[in-house]
Order: structure tokens, then sequence, then C-alpha cells
């Protein structure tokens, strides 16, 4: 091999990185990784295969325990994002790091504006149309004087990019960057990331996910379980299924079947009616909200993060109050009845904030599986814990629903994220429900827990359960749903009941608001 | 990785362990301290653990030195279990206390199987009614406890000696204090010569497991630990958490208002303005050197009555200040909350479970 650290045509070179966590887990085992000038590298692999953690370290956020990097020829030893960035080398993570309440000229100046402006007075007029310009240079046109709170994710997203342009960076790392992002942002991101690099930036692109990996890049690389399994230098000659094969190293057993349309109009299983709930902070989030949900049928809820989802599920399951309008489940009144009594209905609630919510960490796995029904027979009887058929149940749950603990006494916050959520699904899944609300249901687990868990929604389905799945990932939704419903802006703005007949860019525009009927 | 391995099982015998190694600690830094004030420490300490336990009268006066104690840090398990935070047990002791004497002046001629009992629950019932104040303002108004239940503590102090300056002060006596209570209401001793009561008795033999049964093996105890860990995922499983801080509330102000009964009922007979030097906040020291467990506590608690009994022997024979009890019990607090915590993360980072 010829010395690619050396080459002009190679920007990024990294030799045997290594990277063990606190704890013994080893994210990168001697990963070689290389980003040539101009091109669209992605980085393909499944959650915890260890993207992040080899773009964290090229980025300065992480130190390596053993590896090379070379940037532009130069060997070097990042102790923090500055120097990366000094180097020409930007990250945009997961989890966006703007300021909400300043604007987005504020925010794009954060890192320092260089040069002789660099004094007491802060000419933001100047700067402002000086960001308008330069946005709109980069094909990507922005309101300098907005505020990040009020814009929508997609138009964040370009915020975090325009930022590390502004600092001159020419190596870009996105970490997941359509994960929050409706069909039509996608597109859009698409097009921009190419411009780009046609004027020579070098990106990676971070995913899980294969059609987005073959469709933008000019070469692929493929971790799995913190090493590299593949390098794919033309993206074409290469099938789905290879490549599928090669991130997941097994053929994936679990398969859905589902059955055809099962659920019957005449008897709703729930019906929420004229619903408006208000915010943490006392807005209305719901605003005459209508929806029904059917035995034996998925209902996917499509909407981007925060246009009343939360609110809802909130309200359905009695941790919110609800100000007007009704929910009726199994032909009963359940607005503003406490959870107890909405549980006790058969409803199960798989929530997205799986730590703060789905278990209490400091109890143990057998608790957590049982804390719903602890005051039930078996579990217990005149007020009296019996610890022998919780243990048991524990053991049976365990087994079924594969979650990896040292044993059922073990306290929850030891189980990884991946088992904390079998532990979830087991508990809400066990006491036959009627209706199950499921919040992010895979979000950041594996290929083969997210097609467990699938199996699962869908053998519930089948079985005349009614499903409300709440996902920001619209792949899922389109892939489980018999009906999608778009809400935005608190509303049901459209119900799709033929999931094959929707229009994905129509979709997107009802999820921004764009087009309401 | 066997070096690891062998690292998380020292952290974790090192946690079992902490709370003895932290009163190891803290009496090495009393040693020290006496040093500094020029007494010899190992006679000092050898006076301390004389006074604790040196022949069968000092077991059975720190036995007696340990019941109200032991009641306080009971109620405060079941409190801190469900997170919390009671300060206010000493106003609830003397709320108990104040209220078992009013009883036991008025039950002339009961049987001492009734009065005695009923002594004790109208005590408990004061205790719990004065958390009921701050329970009710935690639950429905997130007011909170800590604040409030530290002022009640002052109400309750100052009203129990307005009613001995006033209306309950005994005529003939020239403290602040009333009459002694009729025989009938004197908690019965159990062995000959010592003044070993059956209050003690009853709170170490009845109770202690009782509260234990409660808190690990009951319905209850699995709420107000859910509660505890987190009330977030409590709501959520259908837990009424409000429901749960005010049984959590009344149950801790039950218990320190029995140790007012203890007081008033087994050893000084009668109701004073210093019926209790402090057991209230100590309670809260020994509910967390015994890890809210009640068999813990009850070690615990002997362990602080002994180290105040052997206080006053230090203090005869070696001239060491009697405040050295108070000194060690601060020392231990400190000691505890940060060790463990400190302890805990270690254990987190390293993955090593413990139960």
């Amino acid at each position: 091999m010829v010395h690619l650290e050396s080459s002009k045509d190679y920007v990024v070179v990294m030799k045997g990185i290594t990277k063990v966590y606190p704890g013994g887990v080893v994210a990168n085992r001697n990963i070689d990784f290389d980003l040539k000038r101009g091109e669209i590298h992605a980085l393909l692999g499944e959650n915890g295969a260890g993207k992040t953690t080899l773009m964290k370290i090229l980025a300065g956020c992480l130190l390596p325990d053993k590896g090379e990097i070379y940037v532009k020829g130069e060997r070097v030893k990042f102790r923090s994002p500055v120097d990366a960035i000094k180097k020409g080398i930007g990250m945009v993570h997961q989890h966006f790091t703007l300021i909400p309440s300043f604007t987005v000229a504020e925010n794009i100046i954060l890192g320092g504006i260089g040069g002789k402006r660099e004094g007491i007075k802060l000419d933001m007029k100047a700067i402002e149309e000086e960001i308008a310009e330069f946005a709109k240079k980069h094909g990507l046109p922005i309101n300098p004087k907005a505020r990040i709170e009020e814009l929508p994710v997609g138009l964040k997203q370009r915020v975090e990019i325009l930022r590390l342009l502004y600092r001159k960076a020419d190596i870009l790392i996105l970490d997941e960057p359509t994960s929050v992002l409706t069909p039509l942002e996608v597109k859009e991101l698409f097009e921009a990331l190419k411009r780009m690099a046609s004027e020579g930036k070098s990106i990676v692109f971070v995913t899980h996910k294969l059609d987005e990996a073959l469709s933008i890049s000019d070469r692929i690389t493929v971790l799995r379980k913190g090493e590299v399994v593949a390098r794919i230098d033309n993206p074409k000659s290469i099938s789905k299924e290879k490549l599928a094969e090669l991130v997941v190293g097994r053929k994936i057993v679990y398969k859905a079947v589902k059955t055809k349309t099962l659920y019957d109009k005449t008897t709703p299983l729930m019906e929420i009616r004229n619903l408006k709930v208000l915010d943490d902070r006392g807005v209305l989030a719901v605003r005459n909200l209508n929806l029904t949900l059917y035995p034996g049928e998925i209902l996917g809820l499509a909407g981007v993060e925060g246009n009343g989802q939360r609110e809802l599920v909130e309200a359905i399951t009695g941790l919110r109050r609800v100000e007007e309008g009704e929910i009726v489940i199994l032909g009963k009144k359940v607005t503003n009845k406490p959870p107890k009594y909405i549980i006790e209905l058969g409803v199960s609630y798989i929530p997205e904030d799986r730590t703060g919510r789905g278990v209490a960490l400091e109890l143990s796995v057998a608790e957590n599986l049982i804390a719903k029904v602890h005051d039930k027979t078996p579990f217990s009887r005149r007020g009296i814990l019996n610890l022998k058929s919780i243990y048991s149940f524990a053991k049976e749950a365990i087994e079924k629903f594969n979650i990896v603990t040292p044993s059922v006494k073990t306290p929850t916050m030891y189980l990884s994220g991946g088992n904390i959520q079998r532990l979830i699904l087991a508990r809400e899944l066990s006491f036959k429900p009627k209706i199950i609300i499921a919040e992010q249901p895979t979000a950041g687990l594996d290929v083969a827990a997210t097609e467990f868990i699938h199996k699962l929604l869908i053998d519930f389905r089948n079985s005349g359960c009614g499903i409300l799945l709440i996902s920001a990932d619209i792949d899922e939704i389109l892939k489980l749903s018999d009906r999608v419903a778009v809400i935005y802006g608190g509303r049901i703005v459209k119900v799709y009941d033929e999931v094959s007949r929707i229009d994905l860019i129509e979709l997107s525009k009802y999820m921004l608001g764009v087009k309401t009927e | 990785m066997k070096f690891k391995l062998k690292y998380s099982e020292k952290v974790k015998v090192i946690y079992t362990l902490y709370p003895v190694i932290s009163i190891v600690i803290a009496l090495a830094i009393l040693s020290l301290v006496i040093y500094i004030i020029g007494v010899d420490p190992i006679k000092a300490l050898y006076y301390l653990y004389f006074g604790m336990m040196g022949n069968y009268n000092y077991v059975s006066e720190t036995l007696i030195r340990a019941t109200p104690i032991l009641l306080v840090s009971l109620g405060l398990a079941i409190a801190f279990t469900a997170k919390v935070w009671n300060i206010g047990a000493e106003g609830q002791l003397y709320m108990g206390g104040l209220i078992a004497a009013i009883v036991a002046l008025n039950s002339g001629g009961l049987p001492s199987a009734i009065a005695i009992p009923l002594i004790w629950i109208c005590a408990g019932l004061a205790g719990a009614a004065w958390a009921f104040i701050p329970a009710i303002l935690k639950a429905k108004y997130e007011i909170n406890e800590i604040f409030t239940t530290i002022m009640m503590n002052y109400i309750a102090i100052y009203f129990t000696s307005y009613m001995l300056h006033g209306p309950l002060r005994d005529p003939v006596s020239h403290f602040p204090e009333t009459p002694t209570i009729p025989e009938n209401t004197w908690l019965p001793r159990i062995i000959p010569q010592y003044r070993f009561h059956a209050g003690s008795l009853f709170s170490l033999v009845v109770l202690v497991p009782l509260v234990y049964i409660m808190l690990s093996r009951s319905t209850l105890g699995f709420k107000l630990k859910l509660v505890g860990s987190s009330r977030e995922s409590a709501r959520y499983y259908g837990v009424d958490v409000e429901k749960s801080i005010i049984y959590a509330m009344l149950l801790s102000g039950f218990f320190a208002g029995l140790a007012g009964a203890n007081e008033v009922t087994g050893v000084v007979f009668k109701m004073r303005p210093e019926i209790s030097p402090g057991y209230g906040f100590t309670g809260i020291a020994v509910a967390l050197l015994g890890r809210l467990n009640a068999f813990g506590v009850m070690l615990a608690s002997i362990f602080m009555g002994g180290l105040i009994n052997g206080s006053y022997t230090m203090h005869r024979m070696a001239q060491v200040p009697v405040g050295v009890a108070y000194f060690v019990q601060g020392l231990l607090i400190i000691l505890v909350v940060a060790g463990e915590y400190i302890l805990k993360r270690i254990m987190l980072v390293k993955g090593v479970s413990v139960r």
C-alpha cells in the first residue's frame, strides 16, 4: 500500500484507532479509515458499531487509546474540538449544540468572527448581512435574525452546518443527519451535500440506513462491533441485500408477517374528541385534536418532533391534565382519570424516555417487571409481596424477551439501553394489552432489536390489539402502519387510510405545515 | 480482565462494610481532636467504650438511650425510602411527648395494659398529625418539606415550653414540667435492678421486624421505594405519588411521636422542656448509617446511644467535653452521605451491582 498519509488526495487518514471505554467496552478496535478530498464517504453501521466514537475522535471530542491521525499530510493529536476546527474538521452532532434563545447569526459567530473585527463592539447588523450572503453562497439560505428555538429541526441542522463552514471547516462530519428530518428535508440536505462536495469539501456521512448510504456516497466504510468489516469503493456495484448482511453480520431471522387489513371501523377502541392539552409552559400543545383507533390496526402518528405528540400521549395515559374535550377508551370516558385506571383498562405504554419514565433505575429488574401489577395476585396477597412468584415471573420474562442481565435482582441501572427497552416491552406486553401506545419504540436500537420489536408489534396487531405508533422515523411508520395520521401544531392535519398510496413529498408538506386539508 | 474483577469485588466489599469503616474514620478523627486538646486518646477511648458497655448496667443504659433514637430512625427510614426528607422528627417527638403526658395524667384508674398502649397510640397520632401539615404542603403544593419540617420543630418545641410553663405546670415543682404521671402508666421494667423497660424490648423485638417487613415485603414499602427511586416512573406505573408521600410522612411522624411517649412513660415519667437532647436529629444520622434497613438502623441506634452515654463517662473520667458525641454524629453524616455517594459512582462506572 502506498503511503496514504502523505498523499495529496487524502485529507484524513486514521490508522489503527482503538478506543476502550471505562468498564471495558471496546468501541473501536484497530480501525483504519481514510477520506478523499471532495468525496462523500458514508460510515455505515448499526447503533453501537462505534461510528460515533470514531468520528468523535476525529473531531477532537474523544482521545483515542491507540492509533494515529493524519490530516492533510500532517500528523495531528487533537486535545479538544477547537484543535480539530483549526485543522478544518467540524462535526454536526446528533444532538444539536445551538443556544435556543440566541439568533442564527449569534450562534454562527459563537466561535469568534476572526480578524480585526474582534473588538469591544459587535456590529450585529453587518454580521447578519454577511451571514445571509454567506449562507446563500453555500446554497443553504437562512434568515440570520431568526431565533433558534423558533426554527424547525431541518433549519437548526442547517445552522449547525453553516457554523462549521463559517469557521472554515472543509472536512464535515454529519452524525445521523437524517434521523430528525422529513423526506423533503432529506432531499434538500442531500442536494446541499453534493454541492459542497463538488466545491471541494470532504464529507463523512454517518448513518445506519442502507438506502441513504447507497444513494449519496462515493465510498462506504462498514463498521460492525467496533471493527471495519468492509470498504466499498464503488457503491453501485453492491446490492442492498449484500450490504445489509455486511452491516448486521448475519441474516435477520425475525420476519414479521402482516396479515391483510384487519381493523373494523364499527367498534373503535379509543376515540379522542376535540382534545385540548397544555404543555409544561402552559401553552396549548394539543388543539382540538380528533383521532380514532380501531382494534387490529397500527395507526402511525407522523409528525415533526414537538408538535404535540408528547402531550397527546400523556393525556391518553393519564399523566397530563386534559383542558377540554374527551378521551373514550373501550366505551369508558377516561378524561382526567388517574393513570392506574387507564392501565387497568388494558392500555400499555412504551415511553420514549426509557430511563426517566420507563423504568425506576435504582430498582431491580424483577421489581421493574412487576411494578404495574405488584398489587395484584399472584404477585402480592393482602398487601404482602410474594417474592417467589415475582422472581419466577421475572425469570420467564427475561428468557422470553432475551433480556441480558446478571440476575433478576440486579438494579436496572446496570443494564444497557437495548436491554432496558426489552425489559419495558416485557412488562408492557405481558399482561394482555388491548391498546399499545408505542413512543419511538426502536430509537437507538440495533437492527436485530428493531426487527424483534417490529415483529412483536405486528403480532399484537394481528391478534386484535390497537396500536398507536409515534415515531420520528418515517420508514418505520410506513413499514408498520395500517393507517397514518399526520400531526402538526397539535392537530391531526391528514389521515391516510391506505399506506401504499402515500406520496412522500405530500406527506412531508403536511408534516411541515406547508399544506393543510 | 482478572484484575478488573478483583478490583470491582474490592469496591463491593468496601461498600458493604462502609458504615463500619466510616465509624472507624470518625473515631480516628475524634482521637486526633482529643490528642490536640491534650488528653491521652487511648485512655479517653477506653472510657468511651466502658461507658457504652463496660458492664450490664451500662448495656441496659445504652439500650434505654438507644430506644428513642431507634423509634425516630425507624420512622425516618420509612420516609427516606420514599426520598421524603423529614427533618421534623424532633418536633414530632415533642408533640408525642406532650400528648403522652396529658393522656397519662388523665388516665387515673385505668389498668396498665390499657393505659400504656392508649398513651402510645395517642402520642403516635400526635406526631403524625404534626407531620401531616408539611406532608400536605409537599404533596399538594410541592413545598419543600425540609424547610417546613425544620420550622415545625421550633413551633412544637416552643409550644411545649409554653404549655409546661403555663397550663400543664406542676404547681409544686420548681421547674417548668408536668406533675409525675401515675404509676399505672409507667412502663414495666424487664430485669430486676436494671432500668431496661418494656418500651425498649417492644421496639427491638416487635417494631424492628415489623418495619423491616413493611419496607422489604409489603406493597406499601414497594410503592415507597418506587416513589423514592423515580417519581416520574412511579406515576407512570400507576402509583398515587401524592398519597405515598403523605403516608411516608405520617408514618415517620407516628414513630417520632412514639419516641416521645417512650421517654415520658419509660424514662422521665413526666414531660419536660428538655425531654430530648436532639434525638430527632440524631435519628437522621442513624437512619442513613443503617442504610434505611430496619436491622441496620437498630445496630446504628444502639451504637449512637452508647456513644452518647460513653461520652458522659469520658467526660467524667478523662475531662473530654460531652459534645464529642454530637461531634462524631456530625462527622458520620458527612462521611456516610459523601462516602456512599462516591462509592456508588465508582460502582456505577465499573458496573458492579450491589443489593
